[in-house]
């Protein structure tokens, strides 16, 4: 996960669009940003702020998979803890309350990101869908001197919803008349198709035929009931709701993905899964660092100094492994986000051991292993396979 | 990307990053004698709740989940911890139930707005993790190495 979204960053940081002088200035914005002191307060309306603003924004646009990292972020430690050890306690986790269900919901919503995620392109579509719909729903109340066009429309609109009766009415109006084609009438296709049934739709309303679906929009006083429902004004009160709600849950279709459910039940409770997958995502990358190294390193050099933790000419080691001893006593999260910082990584001791014998053969020094050995660390957590 | 969705992730993006910088700065909240996991578990609170509001204000107040969730903010703030869940709709049960504690201000509203705010926040949140993960990237890659 890391190096890739390396590549990225640094891909949108060399783009062409940038020139030099702002790019050092996108970099001295980050390091105020990183908390060191700053003398004067920098003003975020300026330009500098904005150019930061395009690097982001563009590394954000270029790397549609870079959200696949926050999935497998999800889906790594929190899969390994509860696979290793089922008798974790969640409150040492302090991230979910649940953890098979936020397994479930990232390995569920996974390929959708992977996949790039082109939420606002759906959405374009859903938007020309709905005023395509309005407008038909306008143009048909205007034109036709009856509810025919409209009820025909309006069957579309629920078939979505209950397709069996939907089945029907092409059996019924293709009877009728001629201008109907059953194949492309279902589902998006119903707004055309409805434009297009309209004009021959007149005779067979004509000749009384039933058949037809729901009836009465907005500002039609006249209504042409199904066979055998009534027409008081709470039935269609109620049916006018119910249209509202299924083209509410159509457009919500187009936003959530593995969004090709038919049920009503099934599709909420899809919705519900996404968004409860989103906000959890915002909750791991909250607890991300997110620049803030040096609001943390202040703070481990107070605790060190505060208490006598035996002898202050200990090696860095040293001091780096009571820092995450006692830090794992009280939360698991912010020891891997402290030992993260670092660029530290925990592990058994025998794949520790594997990785420096291999190491050393092949190169005398390796400046970038840094392994943390001895001490009361290593030995709690030889069995479990804790990793970032 | 429509020119909606861009405007609103630049305007989220903007905020985000101010009030990041915020929490970033060592200020008297972060040098105070507690231990460092509490610190780094308050801090991930802080910028969960600054990334919500954020997106929030972005998103402007035309629309009910973004009022709701701006007075519960305010609310929070002043430390009265008063849960704001007067129920409109009397607590239904299922899975429109389990939506309408997800949407924020959804236990008021009816099923037909619920369904429309659902999607505008469902919109939202996915530029907010958008965003995110692209901030997350940017620190760690520019930081690390």
């Amino acid at each position: 996960m890391q190096p890739c979204s390396r590549e990225m960053a640094a891909g949108g940081l060399n783009s062409p669009t940038t020139t030099t002088p702002s790019h050092q200035f996108q970099l001295h914005d980050l390091h105020q940003i990183h908390g060191g002191h700053h003398t004067h307060h920098f003003d975020p309306s300026s330009a500098s702020a904005d150019d930061f603003l395009d690097q982001i924004l563009s590394s954000a646009a270029s790397s549609p998979w870079s959200s696949a990292a926050a999935a497998d972020l999800i889906k790594s430690p929190w899969a390994d803890l509860a696979a290793g050890d089922s008798t974790h306690d969640d409150n040492n986790n302090g991230f979910f309350n649940d953890d098979p269900a936020a397994i479930n919901l990232a390995s569920k919503f996974r390929h959708h990101q992977i996949n790039g995620g082109d939420t606002n392109n759906n959405h374009n579509n859903d938007n020309k869908m709905m005023l395509q719909q309005q407008l038909l729903m306008a143009s048909a109340a205007a034109a036709a001197g009856d509810g025919a066009p409209l009820s025909l429309f309006n069957g579309f609109g629920s078939g979505s919803i209950q397709p069996q009766q939907h089945f029907h009415h092409p059996a019924t109006q293709g009877a009728g008349g001629g201008a109907m084609q059953p194949g492309q009438s279902f589902g998006a296709g119903g707004g055309q198709s409805g434009a297009a049934a309209s004009p021959g739709k007149s005779q067979p309303q004509a000749s009384g035929s039933t058949g037809g679906a729901a009836t009465a929009s907005q500002g039609k006083p006249r209504v042409r009931a199904r066979r055998g429902q009534a027409t008081d004004p709470h039935s269609i009160a109620e049916r006018l709701r119910r249209e509202r709600i299924a083209e509410r849950m159509k457009s919500l279709q187009e936003l959530v993905p593995n969004a090709n459910k038919t049920d009503k039940a099934s599709m909420l409770d899809e919705i519900i899964d996404y968004v409860k997958f989103l906000q959890l995502q915002v909750k791991v990358l909250s607890m991300s660092r997110l620049g803030g190294a040096g609001a943390i390193a202040p703070l481990v050099t107070n605790d060190m100094s505060s208490e006598a933790n035996g002898g202050g000419s200990e090696s860095s080691m040293t001091m780096t492994e009571q820092q995450v001893a006692k830090l794992m006593e009280e939360d698991m999260g912010s020891a891997m986000q402290y030992l993260q910082g670092k660029g530290l990584c925990l592990m058994p001791i025998s794949l520790a051991t594997a990785i420096s014998t291999a190491t050393c053969r092949n190169q005398p020094s390796s400046p970038n292993l840094s392994v943390l050995t001895g001490g009361d660390v290593a030995v709690k957590d030889s069995t479990s396979a804790t990793k970032p | 990307m429509s020119a909606t969705t861009e405007q609103l992730e630049r305007n989220f993006t903007h905020r985000f990053l101010t009030s990041l910088r915020r929490i970033n700065s060592p200020d008297s909240k972060t040098t105070t004698t507690h231990a460092a996991g509490l610190v780094i578990r308050r801090r991930s609170l802080r910028i969960k709740r600054a990334a919500y509001s954020s997106m929030a204000r972005a998103a402007g107040s035309h629309r009910a989940w973004t009022r709701a969730l701006l007075s519960r903010a305010r609310s929070q703030r002043r430390r009265q911890q008063h849960d704001v869940h007067r129920r409109r709709q009397g607590r239904e049960m299922g899975r429109a139930g389990k939506l309408r504690g997800l949407v924020p201000g959804g236990s008021r509203m009816e099923m037909g707005q619920l369904l429309e705010e659902t999607a505008h926040y469902v919109q939202c949140l996915a530029v907010q993790v958008r965003v995110m993960q692209a901030v997350a990237d940017h620190f760690s890659s520019s930081s690390s190495m």
